[in-house]
């Protein structure tokens, strides 16, 4: 591009143009070029260009206009001209869309808001709708599908759960165990390891990895298959994409939360059983024995009784979104991101709620 | 004489060790129209590919624009780049984007120009492509199958390439737009010069757009000559496509 910086010369009273005159080689604007043409320009001569395209033609009939000069042009060029010509429009139809004022955008969204909630208590009807006939026609439950849920939300999450659940355990076990070791009551970090992580920590944990992991893979899966048209084939095929996609989906994940929080129950009080040893002296059979005598079952069952709840926030959250999904690929992306941060929001929501409602029960 | 634009020389490609083609061999010189057809599966696309630098072949030359894209470095591709553009078969446009700013999209990535007459062209290329000024600024998903067709071709003659693929240009379009784009193809190369190179299953277009039919089959290019030779040929795979009923409705043969 460089080697054709001259794009004109000017012999006599005609403008000789010469080089590339394409949209990738000409410079922003020939004005100042073109300044420095001090006599008359009668003729235009656009033979010698060696390259002339559209953006080129426009130029060209920029200087002609300026000049109100002749232009010679060669056949190809005049074919090109007659070409562009023939295309007559008004100069720039692309309109930016309106800017709202602070107040109406704030109603707006409120409203999209309103609306959403609405469509989303009506997807959870019609889910609640199918569940329920599902008890008088067992044979119809699709097995497979939940099964391949299980695999893939349960099955696959059990490393990263467990690890993360593991940590857990040993950063409670740390900062409760500064605490207590001043006053030397080293083993009620057992009490206190023990409901929490069995109470709150192990369910929460679980929720906040399936939320990530899981559903917002269920929201980009089902985006996808909306984007490729791949729910109206289903539906046409007579096959309700809500029975056999959704229903699965959510039953297969409240089999499997309550699993998975079971699983980091486990391996939460297991970190926190290693840094009590190593830091507060407490055996295993002594954490263990502890353990037995303050923490009840109850404690188990109390986290236990939230997973389904979160389960089922999380699967119809994320499966809901997959529906809103309209137009390409970007939509996918924001309707996951929205996917997970409503499950999670959502998730917080209902933990508050059982705490309120167990306060409540005094249990 | 007119001088070679692609030349791919013994080409071989494999995907997921499967052979597509095994010495391969292909010319379009400049301001051809250059069909490629044959059966589905035959590696059509598989050469479209490789032809756009987006699948490096197995063994065998490619030289576009008389350089060897195997040595060419980074910013030499890119600017190769530049000169060709493709129409992809499902239009590939992007779906955040309005027409108009898919078509200014290259614009802006490559040109000096000022905006407002990038988007005066954008707008000309829109309308060459023979859509109305008023889906310029709809997105994709408010198009219908047709339209997409046609945005996709505006965005490939943005940068006013000089080698333009087509994947299947007129598949699913009516009759009377199929035909406005093959009277464009011809106009396009007439005026700008263009290198044409179209993956095309439509007969009409055969019969009036390319200047050579490229036929693939076993892996090979077995036959590029005019259809009218085609018509003549006595290999088997190209006598079953183009002496079969339908065919012979399209050719009057």
């Amino acid at each position: 591009m460089e080697k054709d910086q001259s794009f004109f010369y000017i012999k006599d009273d005609t403008l000789i143009c010469q080089g590339e005159w394409t949209i990738l080689s000409l410079p922003p604007s020939l004005e100042d070029y073109l300044s420095s043409i001090d006599h008359p320009v009668k003729n235009i001569d656009a033979r010698p260009i060696s390259r002339l395209d559209s953006a080129g033609v426009e130029f060209i009939q920029e200087i002609q206009k300026r000049f109100s000069a002749a232009i010679q042009l060669s056949d190809e060029q005049k074919r090109l001209c007659s070409l562009i010509g023939s295309y007559t429009f008004k100069p720039t139809p692309i309109e930016t869309p309106k800017k709202l004022s602070g107040v109406e955008e704030l109603g707006q969204s409120a409203y999209r808001g309103y609306l959403e909630l609405l469509k989303y208590f009506e997807f959870i009807g019609e889910v609640f709708v199918l569940m329920f006939s599902w008890i008088f026609l067992p044979q119809r439950i699709l097995w497979r599908n939940i099964a391949k849920v299980l695999e893939s939300a349960g099955y696959y999450g059990l490393p990263i759960i467990g690890l993360l659940s593991f940590l857990i355990g040993v950063v409670l076990a740390y900062q409760m165990g500064v605490q207590l070791k001043n006053y030397g009551a080293n083993i009620f970090v057992v009490n206190l390891l023990g409901i929490s992580i069995l109470r709150e920590f192990a369910p929460l944990i679980t929720a906040i990895i399936v939320a990530g992991r899981t559903g917002s893979a269920f929201t980009a899966e089902l985006g996808t298959m909306k984007v490729n048209q791949e729910l109206d084939a289903l539906t046409t095929m007579g096959v309700k994409p809500l029975e056999y996609l959704v229903t699965p989906k959510i039953l297969g994940l409240i089999i499997a939360m309550p699993l998975l929080s079971m699983w980091a129950s486990f391996t939460g009080i297991f970190g926190g059983m290693i840094m009590s040893k190593s830091m507060l002296d407490i055996t295993f059979i002594g954490f263990w024995h502890q353990f037995h005598t303050a923490v009840g079952t109850k404690q188990l069952w109390i986290g236990l009784m939230k997973t389904p709840v979160f389960a089922f926030i999380i699967s119809s959250v994320g499966c809901f979104q997959g529906f809103e999904v309209s137009g390409g690929a970007e939509s996918v992306g924001k309707q996951t991101t929205r996917s997970v941060v409503q499950a999670l929001f959502l998730i917080i929501v209902a933990d508050a709620f059982f705490s309120i409602l167990l306060s409540i029960l005094h249990a | 004489m007119p001088k070679p634009i692609i030349q791919v020389e013994n080409l071989s490609t494999q995907i997921d060790g499967h052979w597509i083609h095994r010495d391969l061999n292909f010319t379009v010189e400049q301001g051809e129209i250059v069909a490629i057809v044959g059966g589905s599966g035959a590696g059509k696309s598989t050469l479209l590919n490789c032809l756009l630098l987006l699948l490096p072949p197995a063994a065998g030359t490619i030289k576009i624009f008389d350089e060897n894209i195997e040595t060419l470095d980074a910013k030499d591709k890119e600017a190769l780049r530049t000169r060709c553009s493709i129409m992809f078969q499902g239009g590939a446009l992007f779906s955040e984007l309005t027409v108009a700013e898919n078509v200014l999209f290259p614009m802006l990535q490559h040109s000096h120009l000022e905006k407002p007459l990038l988007t005066k062209l954008a707008i000309l290329k829109i309308l060459m492509a023979g859509l109305n000024e008023d889906a310029a600024p709809k997105y994709p998903d408010e198009l219908s199958g047709g339209m997409i067709k046609r945005a996709a071709v505006a965005r490939a003659l943005a940068l006013d390439p000089e080698l333009l693929f087509l994947d299947e240009p007129s598949s699913g379009l009516d009759p009377i737009t199929a035909s406005g784009l093959d009277k464009l193809i011809l106009e396009l190369r007439d005026s700008l010069k263009l290198t044409i190179v179209i993956v095309t299953h439509d007969l009409d277009t055969l019969a009036t757009v390319p200047d050579r039919i490229a036929f693939i089959g076993q892996g090979k290019v077995l036959a590029c000559d005019t259809l009218a030779n085609l018509i003549k040929s006595d290999i088997p795979e190209v006598q079953d496509y183009f002496n079969n009923a339908r065919a012979k409705r399209t050719f009057g043969a």
